[in-house]
């Protein structure tokens, strides 16, 4: 089981959404990925601190805390500087931002919701590869 | 001298210059040694006077030549009696009657005619006592005489009896009385009262003189402040001969005595209104007055204002013996008045105009203020303002037939002028044939498109440039102008134009002109406050519905995504397996959430191209290339439908910069709204080339587009309510992308449609070489 486990990519997804944070939790599990979620962006340093996961999907936009915040935080912070960070978000004009805006707080990727899920499988496969 | 001396004489005429002894030294003579001779000197010079001559020691003097009658008055101050008379004795008897009865006379006995003749003339009697039967002469024959030559001297018959036949008939021949030669006693009696008679007679016949003297003076005076007058007076007789009239008169009306006879006998020649003429002689001949102001005719056909006191002359019986009637000349008074009106009426009404264009309100309100007081101030038949706007559409019907390049649509819709306002004979701004006018046609299209800034004729009727002169004639229409509104740019931007009655001076025409430079003013002002209300309106309603577009994208795409992520990982069997059925159905699900998340991927295109505009990749392009490619994309569509779906594409077009993925967008989308909106019959695409434009046509027989909702088609949203069949679906934005492209490449897009018959959407691209 030790074995299985360090083989499996661990991800943190942070969504306020549950469904859809329970989607995307189902569709990494099928294709092979140890899944951790949180539905605000509060505990989220904490917890990629303390579980160490290969790569954090976050939402932009959330009540609370923002996936901004959250991102430019966890790229701050030397213990978690080196944990790729995908941020999401279906609302515009925040997407149009997104698209340019990424790197500004630190992301290595965006997507935009709905998912399309070969495309996201991709770039976190392509990420946590790199990382590894 | 010696003469003198004696004193018998009465009366004694000197001339004044004699040699020897002059008349001063004879007068002075007499008057020292007071004897009873009256001194009249007779005198050539002329500085003699009558003061002089009294200070001389004259009684009186006259002037040579001497009137001999005269001197018969200087004389005759005492009592000549003439006796006529052929008995001495009877002659005696007489005399001494007389001495006795205590007159103070002279007398002359006379016995023949020769003889009564001369004393007649040499003793000038005071009276005449005349035997009534002698043998040669006799009192009949001496009546006779005295009658003819002396008539005012009395004639006493003096007689034997003679029976009173004869008698009586002395008194009718014209002698004052009878007296018997036995009964002298009352002879005296009768001479004095005879003489009385003559005195008085002559006294009374004096002062009949002087009183016809008098009158003459007086209506000498009349006459004169008559002919002097200022006020043109004329004069005429019941039965109408004119009879009088004053210089004033003659200067007035320019007419003769004949010519005014002439002249009256119609009145309509005189008076301007007839009907007034005849009343005013009608209110004479029943013998009252007329006054009051008429407008009469001169020779020469002016027409002057007239006030008029028009009054019968009458008898003292009340019988119309003629007319009078006093013109006073008050054109010019009038013409001030007329003039003082106007200038207050026009002062009212450009006061209101200011006032009424100095306060906000709408453009619709304040252009009928205008033309209403273009109306009132220039007494206007009727007065209309157009302004240049694009006509979308032109009605069915419409008068721009010769003009029209499509079925509804002129080649002048981007200047069709529209009538905004309309004061006077008409009102209405609707209506067929009215409401609009190409430009460059017609009176108000040359106006609007002539290099004169304005058009003006006082002679409508045989104006050659003005059409329809039977419809101005039977309206009794005279002039007619037409002004530019021109912005201070210089862009013509409609026209003021009115029709009047009157001719139009060339003040009015200065000032209307200055108006339609007011109302362009007045029209840009409004146009640019409308603008600012409409981009603020436009800005908060725009700034309104991208919040809300983004909400609701976001909204709807988030449970989207998850339905759209639960399906998929069923429909892959990543959870389970599932049969062909299953997956079916999953499929149908499936295809139905792309189609709405296209749609609102659409919602968001359009919010983007809203925001930020559009980025273009302008390259050279063949428009033919474009249409064949969305033809043979969209031939499917067609088919499916079972349409009869045909191309049409020019040849020899030009090579064209624009953004072919751009246009393509377009092209399909009316392609596909002709598709989606026809259920059968055809749709066809088409090229031209004209005018260096490229012309593209989609033509269906679908169920076509109601004239109201034509205008809006293009408009983003609007249509999305109106006209969006939710039935084939669509954002109903395609349109308005489809604008927003077209318009960028600097091109035009249009719709006609009969509704229930099908549709057509033009687009046009100017052919435009590659740039750089």
């Amino acid at each position: 089981m030790g074995k299985i486990k360090s083989t499996l990519k661990k991800i943190l997804v942070i969504d306020d959404e549950g469904d859809l944070l329970e989607l995307t939790r189902t569709r990494l599990e099928v294709s092979g990925y140890k899944v951790l979620t949180l539905d605000s962006g509060a505990r989220a340093l904490e917890v990629a601190k303390c579980e160490k996961p290969d790569l954090i999907l976050l939402d932009v936009v959330m009540p609370g805390k923002n996936g901004c915040d959250v991102c430019r935080d966890l790229k701050a912070d030397a213990a978690t500087r080196g944990i790729p960070v995908i941020i999401f978000t279906a609302r515009y004009p925040e997407e149009e931002y997104l698209k340019i805006g990424f790197r500004e707080v630190g992301a290595d990727d965006y997507v935009l919701k709905p998912f399309d899920a070969q495309a996201l499988l991709a770039k976190i496969k392509f990420l946590t590869h790199q990382n590894s | 001298m010696g003469l003198i001396k004696t004193g018998n004489y009465d009366v004694a005429f000197l001339d004044v210059n004699m040699p020897e002894l002059s008349g001063i030294e004879i007068s002075r003579y007499v008057k020292d040694n007071n004897i009873n001779t009256k001194i009249v000197y007779l005198t050539g010079y002329p500085c003699v006077n009558e003061m002089l001559a009294k200070e001389l020691g004259a009684d009186e003097y006259l002037r040579k030549p001497v009137d001999l009658k005269v001197i018969g008055d200087i004389v005759d101050k005492e009592l000549r009696i003439l006796i006529v008379e052929d008995s001495p004795l009877d002659a005696e008897l007489i005399a001494r009657e007389l001495t006795e009865g205590g007159l103070d006379y002279t007398s002359k006995w006379v016995k023949s005619k020769d003889e009564f003749l001369r004393a007649l003339v040499e003793h000038a009697p005071a009276i005449i006592l005349c035997d009534y039967n002698m043998p040669d002469f006799g009192a009949q024959e001496a009546l006779k005489i005295k009658k003819e030559s002396f008539p005012k001297i009395p004639l006493i018959v003096v007689s034997g009896t003679i029976g009173e036949d004869l008698a009586v008939n002395t008194i009718k021949l014209g002698a004052v009385d009878y007296i018997l030669k036995d009964r002298l006693g009352r002879l005296v009696m009768a001479v004095r009262r005879a003489l009385e008679e003559t005195k008085i007679a002559s006294e009374s016949e004096q002062l009949r003189t002087e009183l016809i003297q008098a009158k003459e003076v007086q209506l000498a005076h009349f006459q004169k402040a008559m002919a002097n007058s200022t006020d043109a007076i004329g004069m005429l007789t019941p039965d109408g001969r004119h009879y009088y009239q004053n210089e004033a008169f003659t200067k007035l009306f320019g007419f003769s005595v004949s010519e005014t006879e002439a002249a009256l006998r119609s009145p309509a020649t005189i008076y301007v209104d007839e009907k007034v003429g005849r009343s005013i002689f009608d209110t004479i001949m029943r013998g009252d007055a007329w006054t009051g102001e008429v407008k009469m005719f001169t020779k020469d056909k002016r027409i002057v204002d007239i006030s008029l006191r028009a009054y019968p002359i009458k008898d003292n019986n009340g019988n119309i013996l003629g007319l009078v009637g006093i013109h006073t000349d008050i054109t010019e008074r009038k013409r001030w008045e007329i003039e003082r009106e106007k200038t207050l009426k026009w002062q009212l009404h450009t006061n209101m105009l200011r006032q009424a264009l100095l306060v906000s309100g709408r453009l619709e309100h304040k252009l009928n203020i205008i033309t209403e007081s273009v109306v009132r101030i220039f007494d206007a038949d009727f007065c209309r303002i157009w302004l240049i706007r694009p006509g979308d559409l032109c009605e069915k019907g419409c008068i721009h037939a010769k003009n029209k390049i499509g079925p509804h649509v002129c080649r002048f819709r981007d200047k069709c002028l529209h009538l905004m306002s309309s004061s006077g004979r008409y009102t209405h701004i609707d209506g067929k044939n009215h409401a609009r006018v190409p430009f460059g046609c017609y009176k108000i299209g040359l106006v609007a498109a002539g290099l004169e800034h304005k058009f003006l004729t006082n002679d409508v009727v045989n104006d050659p440039r003005v059409h329809n002169h039977e419809w101005a004639r039977e309206l009794g229409l005279m002039s007619f102008a037409g002004y530019q509104l021109k912005v201070p740019g210089g862009e013509v931007i409609g026209v003021l134009a009115l029709f009047a009655k009157h001719p139009i001076l060339a003040s009015e025409d200065a000032l209307l002109d200055n108006l339609s430079t007011t109302t362009a003013f007045v029209v840009q002002q409004a146009a640019a406050a409308e603008e600012m209300v409409r981009s603020k309106v436009i800005q908060s309603t725009s700034e309104m519905k991208s919040k809300f577009a983004a909400m609701v994208s976001h909204e709807l795409r988030s449970p989207l995504g998850a339905i759209k992520e639960g399906i998929n990982l069923v429909e892959e069997g990543l959870v389970g397996n599932i049969n062909n059925k299953q997956k079916n159905l999953l499929d149908i699900a499936k295809n139905n959430l792309d189609r709405l998340e296209r749609l609102i991927n659409n919602v968001l295109d359009f919010q983007k191209i809203e925001a930020r505009g559009m980025e273009f990749d302008i390259r050279e392009n063949d428009i033919n290339e474009v249409v064949s490619e969305v033809a043979s994309a969209m031939g499917m569509l067609a088919d499916k439908k079972k349409l009869d779906f045909t191309v049409n594409l020019c040849g020899n077009v030009p090579k064209s910069a624009f953004d072919k993925d751009r246009v393509n967008q377009v092209v399909t989308n009316l392609v596909n709204n002709a598709i989606k909106f026809t259920e059968s019959g055809n749709v066809s695409i088409g090229t031209m080339v004209e005018n260096n434009t490229l012309h593209v046509v989609v033509q269906d027989t679908g169920r076509g587009i109601r004239r109201e909702d034509i205008l809006r088609l293009f408009q983003p949203f609007e249509q999305i309510d109106n006209l969006m069949d939710k039935k084939k679906g669509g954002s109903g934005l395609g349109l308005a992308i489809s604008k927003d492209i077209i318009e960028a490449h600097k091109g035009k897009i249009w719709a006609e449609s009969e509704f229930g018959k099908g549709s057509v959407f033009h687009f046009t691209l100017p052919i435009k070489e590659r740039r750089g």
